[in-house]
């Protein structure tokens, strides 16, 4: 096989039994074990069970019993989904040593299907972050630039097909954890909408927010991804059941007359201009393909980063309760209860959470739930509202994924609410539930420019569209790192 | 909006977490201003707007309330993943100090 290959040539090939799935595990085991001292972008790799797997599958695919596209393919999962039998630690201390009894319903859906769990992805502790440089298991590096970050939380995930380290990845997006990375690593990336997959077994952060997507080469493995593991979950209540879309079909119908919104709100005069020129290019790019562009505006884009870093810590603090060194990973002290709590909380926790912790713990307590949390849920609603009404007019709207490119490692961890501010233009569609993709649309100054296309709840078929037309007419996610 | 030191100790009792003295000053200045930043909100006029709590259109149907059974090896297997357990049991320190006989 070529290198970085689609999911959609590893699958041809392995359907065509021109490789088999030993020879699959073997390809990306050897260049994780090359390349990923340099890059961490994997805390457990497990080549040995993967391999075993593997036998498996090839064998039953000389029996021919297998029929799944996603038989044989190796794939990451972000550290912060459980797996069953290999650690999880969520990148935090406190869960060094915890080993899932379960699937997260995501992975199990994927391993049913045959598809084979290479590793562990390292992220920035249990979501928190946007350069994930908050791992207690070590920053991960970009491979377009081992000095940047690589975006989070999910970096890892990027990197990984980024890197070419495995056939595809799973993330969690919460509040851009899929899409920034994917924008700093050049590749593309899928938040979907709230309850289009299952959030079962994926570590809870923001309960209201959480969702768990996929990473690729291309828009178009993206929707073959979609197609496995979307769809409702018994044990996932707010799970939607409106009913799975054909994907890898969705996406070949053609984009002419489809309604792109332009918002103004994304494109002040405060923005780069080289990000904005690599924008604008990518957008005149699907015009001539008969998109259609329409100016529009969403005037609470500006409220959705004060909104997102209050509701987000409020609901952490309470997720996290449960980390207390009693029920699950590592304890710390033994004498007594309370300062066993403290104890393990207080070792096992990097400063971030701790700091979500502390931020969620305060807007929650009396005398100050209105004034933040209250208010910044009907911000929220404001912000909802901002997309309903747009999406009455067109049918996704296109923006910058990231104001910036993947900046320089320590350059914003001594200023939090500077590490905040980059996620301006992800949070939007993480407070309205709405689905986004981010596919690569350009570089500056040798690194990574991602674009936006966000789709109405429930219609990723919209975004993958237009991103795999994108991708028809554009080279950008052919470019590869040097490694 | 500023937080005291005496704030942060307050806070980070109630969140089960334990401020090293020299950290105390990084966490006031830190969280004062996202607080100052997320203060923004106030300008908005909310009065007859709902807060959006989640975003689920319908809750997916509930099970028969009955208990799912569990087998030996998964119990087994939850208790490994226990930090501490003794012959099958779960161990935790002791809750109640003054307990007497």
């Amino acid at each position: 096989m070529n290198s970085f290959a689609t999911l959609t040539e590893w699958s041809d090939a392995l359907q065509t039994k021109k490789i088999s799935a030993v020879e699959t595990v073997d390809y990306f085991g050897e260049r994780i074990e090359r390349l990923d001292p340099t890059l961490n972008s994997f805390i457990t790799v497990d080549r040995e069970r993967a391999r075993q797997e593997a036998l498996k599958i090839d064998a039953d695919r000389a029996r021919g019993g297998i029929i799944s596209k996603l038989a044989g393919l190796p794939f990451g999962v972000k550290d912060a989904i459980d797996t069953e039998g290999i650690r999880s630690t969520g990148a935090a201390k406190i869960l060094d040593t915890f080993v899932p009894t379960f699937d997260a319903t995501v992975v199990k859906k994927l391993r049913a299907s045959g598809a084979i769990i290479i590793g562990k992805q390292n992220c920035d502790a249990f979501g928190h972050g946007g350069s994930n440089e908050n791992s207690m298991y070590g920053a991960v590096k970009n491979p377009w630039d081992i000095s940047r970050v690589a975006g989070g939380s999910s970096g890892g995930s990027a990197v990984g097909v980024a890197a070419d380290l495995c056939a595809f990845s799973i993330g969690e997006d919460t509040g851009g954890s899929v899409r920034a990375p994917a924008s700093f690593c050049g590749v593309s990336g899928l938040k979907v909408s709230y309850g289009r997959t299952s959030r079962y077994g994926a570590m809870p952060m923001a309960s209201s927010l959480d969702t768990v997507g996929p990473f690729a080469q291309t828009a178009e493995d993206l929707a073959l991804i979609l197609e496995h593991i979307a769809g409702p979950d018994p044990l996932d209540a707010t799970s939607s059941y409106t009913p799975v879309q054909k994907y890898t079909e969705e996406i070949k119908k053609d984009i002419r007359g489809l309604k792109i919104g332009v918002p103004a709100e994304y494109f002040l005069d405060t923005l780069d201009d080289a990000i904005n020129d690599a924008v604008v290019t990518a957008l005149e790019a699907l015009k001539s393909q008969g998109a259609i562009l329409v100016p529009v505006s969403m005037p609470h884009t500006k409220y959705a980063i004060a909104a997102y870093y209050i509701i987000v810590p409020c609901e952490d603090s309470s997720n996290l309760a449960r980390l207390d060194g009693i029920r699950y990973g590592v304890r710390r002290g033994e004498s007594e209860m309370l300062s066993l709590y403290a104890q393990s909380r207080t070792e096992g926790f990097p400063t971030e959470v701790k700091r979500r912790i502390m931020l969620g713990t305060f807007a929650l307590s009396h005398g100050y739930y209105d004034d933040y949390y209250l208010q910044a849920q009907k911000v929220r609603t404001l912000i909802k509202r901002d997309f309903d009404t747009v999406f009455e007019k067109v049918d996704i709207l296109a923006t910058p994924t990231a104001p910036e490119i993947a900046f320089k490692l320590g350059d914003k961890t001594s200023d939090p609410l500077k590490m905040y501010l980059s996620d301006a233009f992800v949070t939007p569609a993480s407070l309205a539930g709405v689905c986004a993709l981010s596919v690569p649309c350009g570089f500056v100054e040798g690194m990574p420019v991602g674009l936006q296309l966000m789709g109405p709840r429930m219609r990723e078929e919209l975004p993958l569209r237009a991103g795999h037309h994108f991708q028809q007419i554009t080279s950008w996610h052919t470019h590869h790192p040097s490694l | 909006m500023k937080l005291t030191v005496q704030d942060v100790d307050h806070i980070a009792g109630l969140a089960r977490l334990t401020i090293a003295p020299g950290e105390r000053e990084q966490y006031v200045s830190e969280m004062s201003a996202i607080l100052s930043y997320a203060q923004q909100l106030q300008t908005l006029d909310t009065s007859v707007v709902e807060p959006t709590t989640h975003l689920t259109e319908k809750l997916a149907e509930l099970r028969e309330d009955a208990v799912n059974s569990v087998t030996n090896e998964e119990r087994a297997q939850l208790v490994a993943a226990f930090p501490k357990s003794h012959a099958g049991l779960l161990v935790v320190p002791q809750v109640f100090q003054d307990y007497k006989e």
